[in-house]
């Protein structure tokens, strides 16, 4: 059965058409609230609730728009509620400017220049995106984790295209900036 | 700005896929012969990559099942909520009309009541109206006790399981 299938059979309030749906989104919504909140059972919480929102609002979902951007809004705005609540730290804290965070990264705890040195150096770019803030992250996360277009993007931030340009150069530019050295060889290797 | 901070400004949408066909052109023609450049864009492009790759932790086993029954408990939560509030507001509706008509009537028989009972007829009347007043002020008092708790009851989310 089609994801649109499904959706309208979601309208009609057969709950049951949420079981697919569930499973087709639940490893990138996961992994998206995941990357927002950094904590594994909070993203958990949130992701039953956002299921829980979907199964409510679903009248108010307009077919013309994506199903994915509208999910992912929604998860979005929920994340967002639950770190004014529970997480105060700003949404959109600025990136202090100059200076390399690899001191911070190195202080964070969970070693990232013995990672460099192990060649982990997926942990120690996961751990660099985790020093950014809210706003980097989830441009990072939409882009390249689950691969969506940049209006795909706005649409889900309700943003402008420009403001998602901006934020994608800068939390690049900023994690160039953590991980010069280890660029050297080539992070990917 | 120089030609060249221009598309150093470029270097990380490149890397992200996000420049527009005018600018890749532009970025491509002074790559030509702009080694720094290149090499920052390759620096960029091996971010970009690992970003893709970035390990994440997978959701708990069972995760869609559990969160399909309590999406199902929430639903059924739901309309029990809305049975209780209507039948909250029929109750309270109930006890109006009752309230009303036994103070018509009281007021209709309470010569013939006063007499029975053997009190004055204003006595019986001035009974009647505090009764009827203080029957309303009750269900008012009531709606208002219990309906905010059973909003409170309704934004509350069980524990996870």
């Amino acid at each position: 059965m089609s994801l649109e299938d499904n959706l309208v059979r979601l309208r009609k309030g057969d709950l049951e058409a949420l079981t697919s749906l569930i499973e087709h989104y639940q490893d990138r919504l996961f992994r998206y609230l995941v990357r927002l909140l950094r904590q594994p059972a909070a993203a958990e919480d949130l992701f039953q609730q956002t299921w829980i929102r979907v199964a409510e609002r679903i009248s108010s979902y307009d077919p013309r728009r994506s199903f994915e951007n509208w999910l992912f809004t929604v998860a979005r705005n929920l994340a967002y509620d639950h770190r004014r609540r529970y997480q105060p730290e700003s949404l959109d804290e600025p990136i202090p400017s100059g200076g390399s965070r690899l001191d911070v990264l190195a202080a964070a705890g969970e070693s990232a220049m013995d990672s460099v040195l192990s060649g982990e150096r997926a942990v120690l770019l996961a751990n660099a995106v985790e020093t950014l803030p809210l706003i980097y992250r989830e441009v990072l996360g939409l882009r390249f984790e689950e691969d969506l277009k940049l209006e795909e993007i706005a649409d889900i931030l309700r943003i402008p295209l420009s403001t998602v340009k901006s934020r994608l150069r800068r939390a690049l530019e900023e994690l160039r900036m953590m991980l010069t050295d280890e660029l050297k060889d080539g992070i990917t290797t | 700005m120089s030609e060249h901070n221009e598309i150093r400004s470029l270097l990380a949408l490149a890397a992200a896929g996000a420049l527009e066909p005018d600018e890749q052109a532009r970025l491509n023609a002074h790559l030509r012969g702009c080694k720094e450049c290149a090499e920052r864009l390759a620096s960029f492009s091996n971010i970009a990559t690992a970003l893709g790759k970035l390990p994440s932790a997978p959701p708990s086993f069972g995760l869609a099942a559990r969160t399909l029954a309590r999406v199902t408990a929430e639903r059924a939560e739901r309309v029990e909520r809305r049975h209780h509030q209507l039948l909250l507001a029929l109750l309270i509706c109930f006890g109006w009309i009752l309230t009303l008509a036994t103070f018509f009537l009281g007021r209709h028989f309470a010569s013939a009541m006063a007499q029975i009972v053997g009190v004055s007829p204003t006595w019986f009347v001035d009974g009647f109206i505090s009764y009827a007043f203080l029957s309303a002020l009750a269900s008012a008092a009531f709606a208002g006790l219990i309906g905010p708790r059973r909003g409170q009851q309704g934004e509350h989310y069980e524990p996870l399981s």
